[in-house]
Parts: structure tokens; sequence; C-alpha cells
């Protein structure tokens, strides 16, 4: 499945500079469950450049990075900070949800992030509703 | 067949493929895609053929059908027109959505006279009945894997019969209908 | 009492109950498709039928146990009851406009009309309504509530999500009152269980079921009355109802045509590979199982103890690997399984095998475990399901013993062809 392309880079410096990429997740509910994975190796700069599109070259487009981890309890903050609630997790998944139910999962340990669009929403807008929770997840990435 | 589709689409970057679907039992007669793409041609082939034969049909319930006909569809991912080429031939062709109509127009236009041309000339065969409202149910079914045993039971058909559906009896073959819309919830097959 | 106190874990066999009455988890592919196969088997009035009575008949016992339970006496207390723990099972929102004489009962999200308009409606038009579940639901709740006897109410379905009306609704009338049958009930279960078996992997597998069991305590519908989890619409459903209308159906094919009982059985298997492929398959790649497990490997007889472990967590029974050996053959026993006290407490001994939904369960184990790419992410989409079951068989299943039939134990042997 091709891989969509995301919100534009922001402007100002944030924390890592590796590619996101909003792909279809598995499933069998049409268009509902959307997946991007974030890097778990990667560490945080204090220079790197986000891009959810790749536009601005991604992982290997400026030479090696220098990335530090995803602050995942940082990354938690800012969805709650977005908005989002929190969700009694499941195991290693954190979960958080918007008002209407959509949900993002997010898994630590793999970097596997699903965004999942609420089965209320029509089949024809579940894929602007993915990108609106993909660039949730995209500015919450970059929160200071 | 293949090889000259190939050659006459090599100057169009934005076409992402070609089906030739053979009527009127909807056939893949020939195609081309682009390199990565994992499309089933049959499949996509059997649809085409139905929706121009549907199209057609919807025309001529109007009054305004003519066999200049062209059907366009702007799907959020790609750009796709169906043409019938002769009364045997239907051509679909899916673009990238970001080509430009005006530009998808001219390329066809040259694309389609020049497949036209090297199309054969044929006899369609009259094929029995049961085998098309057995190859329809495969296409439509809603659940295709299990679309032999649910009409083996409905309609009281061997599976050994279903099989060798075009040796059906006319009997058979009414219950095999019969099935077949209610299955599909339809009150008539467009065969 | 919450709903969720009702709950009870036969932990060693893998079975749950609420309020003293078996329940497992099963999805809406495996729903859609087994009530479709009774009405393949029966037509589209005597599947409906056949489905509204099961269901019925499985909805009068489970919720007499729950007022009983709860102390619920009221009509108005019962009715608020039985619609609160509807909507806990997944099985959507309704509410009921009862007397002692019927009434009416509507809901704008029923699982099997909700799910069936999700995955069918854009390619078939539907004439019937498909939920016979919430029918036989609301006959039973206002029979209960007003202390009516067993079918003194009948439930009709008018109007249906799946039939694009915007919502579903029911004419509750009184009908002919029969003889209610012995419920099956913990009690019951327990005399069709045998010892738990270790099977390979034992201690992995009976891990991870405890996590799932775990995991899926917490399931419950939401405000809809509904639960997506692992990509599909789950529900907690009864065994009865499932029990009673696949051998009800194949009973009176075997008593009226007998030449399509093979069709039917084969159908009846489908429906556990549909499950399989479906409802293991969705759990295996959902971001549930890798925070609670961890990415899946894709070595066979890793995902062959993962998908013992899954049926044990839905509830399924205490399901083992016996023996298995990659691309040639697969013994999966049973020591406990739903089908099993239904059969013998219902009919008695069986003449022949009769597990159809794990012979279908055993044989799409072994194809999901030795040829999808797990690691790959493969879409589990209906192209898929065809690439994999249809076309030249590549492995056969025979059950080889069953309790039905009064074996000590219940066996699936998968043998490649």
């Amino acid at each position: 499945m091709p891989a969509m392309s995301a919100t534009p880079a922001l402007p100002e410096p944030g924390p890592a500079a590796f590619r996101l990429a909003l792909t279809r997740e598995v499933t069998c509910i049409r268009s509902l469950a959307w997946r991007t994975d974030l890097p778990v190796a990667i560490e945080r700069s204090e220079t790197g450049g986000g891009d959810p599109d790749g536009s601005a070259g991604g992982a290997g487009g400026r030479g090696p990075p220098p990335l530090r981890g995803i602050d995942w309890p940082r990354l938690g903050a800012a969805l709650e900070a977005a908005g989002l609630v929190r969700r009694p997790p499941v195991g290693a998944m954190q979960r958080f949800a918007t008002a209407r139910g959509d949900e993002l999962s997010l898994i630590p340990t793999t970097g596997r992030v699903q965004l999942r669009v609420h089965y209320t929403v029509p089949e024809h807008e579940r894929r602007f509703a993915a990108e609106r929770l993909f660039q949730l997840l995209f500015h919450a990435l970059r929160r200071p | 067949m293949d090889r000259y589709i190939e050659q006459a689409v090599a100057e169009i970057p934005q076409l992402i493929g070609i089906f030739v679907t053979a009527m009127p039992d909807s056939l893949l007669f020939s195609s081309w895609v682009r390199d990565g793409t994992s499309w089933s041609a049959e499949d996509v082939a059997a649809y085409f053929g139905d929706l121009v034969r549907a199209n057609r049909e919807g025309l001529k319930a109007l009054g305004s059908w003519s066999s200049e006909m062209q059907v366009t569809i702007e799907s959020a991912e790609s750009l796709v027109v169906l043409r019938e080429l002769s009364s045997d031939f239907v051509a679909g062709c899916v673009f990238e959505r970001t080509a430009p109509l005006g530009m998808v127009r001219l390329h066809l236009k040259r694309l389609l006279e020049r497949i036209t041309h090297v199309l054969p000339k044929v006899q369609p065969e009259d094929r029995p009945r049961g085998l098309r409202i057995m190859e329809f149910l495969d296409r439509y079914a809603p659940d295709p894997h299990a679309v032999a045993l649910r009409v083996s039971l409905r309609a009281g058909i061997s599976l050994d019969d279903l099989k060798m559906a075009g040796s059906l009896t006319p009997d058979q073959v009414q219950r095999l209908e019969e099935t077949a819309c209610k299955i599909l919830g339809v009150k008539q097959l467009s065969l | 009492m919450a709903i969720e106190d009702l709950r009870e874990l036969l932990a060693e066999q893998s079975l749950t109950f609420l309020a003293g009455i078996p329940y497992v988890y099963h999805c809406h592919h495996y729903n859609l498709f087994h009530d479709q196969t009774i009405d393949d088997a029966l037509g589209e009035a005597e599947g409906a039928r056949v489905r509204t009575t099961a269901a019925h008949t499985a909805f009068r016992e489970l919720l007499g146990a729950v007022f009983a339970a709860t102390g619920a006496t009221t009509p108005a207390e019962r009715i608020s009851l039985a619609t609160e723990v509807f909507a806990w099972m997944g099985q959507g929102r309704i509410s009921l406009d009862v007397s002692s004489a019927g009434g009416r009962a509507r809901s704008p999200s029923l699982h099997y009309g909700f799910a069936w308009r999700e995955k069918y409606g854009a390619r078939v038009k539907r004439d019937e309504p498909t939920d016979a579940v919430a029918a036989g639901f609301a006959a039973a709740t206002c029979e209960l509530a007003f202390d009516l006897a067993a079918d003194a109410i009948t439930a009709t379905e008018t109007r249906c999500l799946a039939t694009l009306d915007p919502e579903c609704e029911f004419a509750l009338t009184t009908g002919k009152g029969h003889l209610s049958r012995p419920p099956v009930d913990e009690a019951t279960v327990r005399r069709y269980v045998i010892p738990p078996i270790r099977g390979l992997d034992e201690d992995r597998v009976a891990a991870i079921a405890s996590g799932l069991l775990e995991f899926m305590r917490a399931v419950q519908g939401d405000e809809r009355g509904l639960v997506a989890a692992f990509n599909v619409f789950v529900t907690a459903h009864l065994p009865g109802y499932y029990n009673e209308t696949v051998y009800e159906a194949v009973h009176h094919i075997e008593r009226t045509a007998p030449a399509g009982v093979a069709a039917a059985e084969a159908l009846m298997r489908e429906a556990g590979q549909v499950c399989v492929f479906n409802t293991f398959g969705n759990v295996l790649l959902s971001p549930e199982w890798e925070g609670l497990v961890g990415p899946v490997s894709g070595v066979p007889t890793d995902m062959m103890s993962f998908c013992t472990a899954i049926a044990r967590g839905l509830g399924f029974g205490h399901w083992l690997v016996h023996e298995y050996e990659p691309r040639k053959r697969l013994v999966i026993q049973a020591a406990s399984n739903y089908e099993v006290p239904f059969y013998r407490t219902r009919y008695g001994v069986a003449k022949k095998p009769r597990s159809y939904f794990v012979q279908g369960a055993a044989l799409a184990m072994m194809l999901l475990c030795e040829t999808v790419k797990w690691t790959e992410r493969p879409q589990l989409t209906n192209a898929y399901y065809i690439d994999l079951f249809r076309g030249k068989p590549r492995y056969r299943v025979e059950q080889t013993r069953c309790v039905m039939r009064g074996d000590n134990l219940s066996e699936y042997v998968v043998d490649a062809l």
C-alpha cells in the first residue's frame, strides 16, 4: 500500500529528522485504522528538523542525522496537552483518545503508532480524519 | 497484443494501467500495468466491462446512448476513463489523479486508436448461461470463497454439478439464477 | 452489582461465564457468516425464525441468571439491567417500550445490522432484517420483566439498518408459550470438560492466554453498545445461540435434504476459517497484541502457540497443540469447547463428530501459521482470504475424536495432502 503524504514540515527546529509516513493499517473495517512508525533507536537532537512527508529529505537526506530517542513520556504529555485523554494502557501500549473517540495507540518498544478513526465517521471522511490525527501527533512530537 | 500495448503506453508517463475487456462476458483480453502495481487484471477488467454495460443500458433507458460514449471517474487516487472500442471490446485506462483531464483525453484518443487497429474481429461464442452466472457470482457475491457451497445448499445443486456449470440442466440453471439473484439482492442478473 | 462483577472464569479450561451462563467472544465477520449459513441452509424465513428462537432461549437463560444474581425484581429494573447487559456485550444499545402484552423496541446501533452495513452494504442489497439476536433478546427481556412464561412474547424486526432504514425496530406481540428447555449453565458445562492437558509450548500459551483473558475483561460496549477492538467489531456472545442455530440447521438438512449435508457442514467449517482468519489474524496484527506480547515473529511454531492462546483468550475452551510438524501435520486437542455441553444436553450422544467450528479453525490455523508472511504486515482482505483458502486444497482436516460422540477428548487432525 503506498504511503500517503501528510502535513508539511514545520519551520522551527524539532526533535528529530526522520521520515513519518501515514499508511493504511491492517484492518477489516474499511479505512478505519492507519499507521505510522516512530524510530525506536534514534536519539533526539537539539537541532534536527521534523519532516512528516519526507519532503525535506528525511532520514539520510542531510547526512547522518544527530538524533536522540523519542521522549515517550513527553510525547504522551504533549498529546494530553493537545486535548487527548489518556486511556488505560494495554501492556506496553499507551492509548490516547479524542472527544469523538478517535484513538492514538503508541508502542514505545517497537515505535508503532496506530491511528484509529471512530467507526461512526463515514467511510469517505475516514482518511481525512486520520490525517488530522496524524497532524496532531506530528505537532505533539514537535512540542518543545 | 500485450507487447503492442506496452509500446503504445510508453509515451504516457501518468498512465498507471490499461485493461482491454472482451464483451459480453467481461473477460480480460489484454492489459498493462505500471511496475509495482499489484492489481488483479482479471478482476479489474471484469468490473470495467460490467460497468460499461450498466452505463450502456442506463443510457439506452434514457434514450441517449451512442457508441461514442465514455465514462470518466475521478476517484481520490486516480482518474479512470472507460471507453467502448467496438461492440466486442472495452478499454479502461487508469491515470494518476493529478493528470490534467485535457492531456488525458489527448493521450487517450491516440492510444485507443492504435489499440483498436490491432484488435481482432471476433465471433462471440454463446457461452452457457450457467457458466456465466457462476462467473458473475464469483465477481459480485459477498463471500466469493463460499459461493459454490452457498449455491449448492440453497439451490439443491450438487457441488460436482456446479463444477461443470456449463452442463447444468435448464431446471438447474433456473434454480441457479434464482439463487444468484437472492444472494446478490437483485431482481435479475445483468449478464 | 456491576455487570463486570457477574463474570466468572473457569481458568484451567479457559471458559468464561456471566452470572453462570457461558459466553465467548466472536467478531462481526464470524457472526455475519454464521447467520448467513443458517439462512443458506434453511431459507430466509425459517432461518430468521430459528435464529430468533435460539437468541430468545439463550437470552432467557442469561437474563434469568443475571436477574437472580442481582436481585432485580421490578419490570423497570429488569428492563434497564437487560439493556445494559446487551450493550456491555457489544450487541448494541436498544430501548424497549413494552408491557406484559408486548410493545416495541428500537435501536440505532445493533451489532449485526451495523456490521452488515459496514461489511456488505456497498456490495449487496438486502431485503431481510439482520437482527434476530436483538429480536430474541427483546422477547426474552419482555417475558422476564413481567414474569411471563417462555415464548409468551414473540418479537419481529420490522425495520433494519441493513435494509437501509435509519434505525432498527421490533414489534413485540403475545406468543403461544412453550415449555422452557434446561439451561446450559456452568454446572452443565463442568460435566462435559475433562481435566486440562498440557500441550506443546504450554507455559507460554497459558501465560499469553491469561493476559488476553485479563485484557478481554476490560472490553465492553461503548455508548452505542458496540465494541470496536482488534480492527473488528467484537461481541461477547452466547454459545447457546451459535449451537442451537447450527445444530437445528444441520439436523433439518439431514432430515429433509441429505444430499446437502456435505455443503452445510463445509460452510459451518468455513465459519471457523472465517473466524481464525479475521479474528485471530487481526488480533495477531493489532497494536494491542504488540503491546501485550510483542511483535509477531512469523515462525510457524510461535504462530501456532499464539493462535492456541487466542482461542483460549476468547473463551473457546482449553485448546492445546498435541502435535505439530510444520507443513505436514497438526493435531489440536480440546479438553473443553463451547459446542459439546450444548449438544450433549440438548441432543444426547452424537453419531459422528460434530465440532464443525473447531474443525474449520484447526485447518485455518495450519494455513495461517505457515503461509502468511506475518512480519510483512499483510492486509487481511477478502482477496487474501480467497488466495489462502480457495484453489487446490493443501490440507485436510478430520475430527478423530469428539466428546459429543462419547469420546474422552476432542481431537482434530490436519494433514498435508
